[in-house]
């Protein structure tokens, strides 16, 4: 039997979304298929898989980014998806645990590669906004639409504003205890 | 680098402990696991990073693929090895100092 459900996260949302991945395996759906906002899943027994997401490093050369995934397959999990730089993993449970990073100093690096991702997407798309402002301002005639795209600007610079302090919170919650310890 | 002072974190150290002979990446995860009896478990994206790393500061050197293995290995350098017998003292430092409080604090 398969399942197909849209459902869209943000960056800031991933351990949610990995969690969420991770339940329903639990409930015997396991992801078979991902390209965002579809995901496909499969009915199998329960808890059969541990699922695991990372978002790789943009810098990366094509063959450091095979390279990264075939060294994570060696360790028995597989690659079932991509998303841009997003790479969904899994491993069978049975094979034990599945984690990515087993520091903080590697969930730290992790969040600052998702902040700046999104840093990167505020900037691009409010540099379009404001050329288009721009553009539409100088025709005498419109009033509206200047209006229409501030209001949009606005809005959008809400909720990257959002979705950076997330992330930063999260970031700093670890680099709290790493002070601590390791 | 003689006076450089450095704790290696927990990952980097069991390492480089593992490297004294040749281990592809699954290899070290497996041998840390059974060295520490379980409780340091290193993960395979943490241990990716840590390799790199180790590889840039010449500590680790990574062996030529060969027929019969297709899996890249890795092997400790002397560089590398001069590190872990400094941490060693260091960490034997650590032992020893705490050890001489705690012991005296109990007699008391």
């Amino acid at each position: 039997m398969e399942k197909k459900i849209k459902k869209l996260f943000t960056v800031w949302k991933f351990a949610e979304e990995e969690q969420w991945l991770n339940e329903m395996a639990a409930d015997g759906w396991e992801l078979t298929k991902v390209s965002v906002p579809n995901y496909t899943f499969k009915k199998t027994a329960p808890n059969n898989y541990i699922y695991r997401l990372e978002l790789l490093d943009p810098k990366l050369t094509k063959k450091e980014r095979e390279d990264y995934i075939d060294f994570i397959k060696e360790t028995g999990a597989e690659k079932i998806g991509e998303f841009s730089n997003w790479i969904y993993f899994r491993k069978k449970s049975g094979l034990g645990p599945f984690n990515l990073f087993s520091d903080l100093d590697s969930r730290i690096v992790h969040l600052e590669r998702m902040f700046h991702r999104l840093l990167w997407g505020f900037i691009s798309i409010t540099a379009v906004l404001l050329f288009l402002i721009t553009l539409t301002a100088i025709q005498p005639y419109s009033i509206i639409l200047p209006i229409i795209a501030a209001v949009i600007l606005v809005l959008i610079l809400c909720l990257f504003g959002y979705g950076l302090t997330q992330i930063n919170n999260r970031k700093k919650v670890l680099e709290e205890e790493r002070k601590f310890r390791e | 680098m003689q006076n450089e002072q450095i704790a290696l974190t927990e990952a980097i150290y069991y390492t480089l402990l593992s490297l004294y002979e040749p281990l592809h990446g699954y290899g070290i995860m497996q041998k840390v696991e059974k060295m520490s009896k379980g409780r340091v478990i290193l993960a395979a994206g943490t241990l990716y990073g840590a390799l790199n790393n180790l590889l840039k500061k010449g500590w680790i050197e990574a062996l030529p693929k060969s027929a019969s293995n297709r899996k890249k290995e890795y092997l400790i350098t002397a560089q590398g090895k001069k590190i872990v017998e400094m941490e060693l003292l260091r960490l034997q430092e650590l032992i020893n100092n705490g050890k001489k409080i705690v012991d005296a604090g109990s007699e008391r």
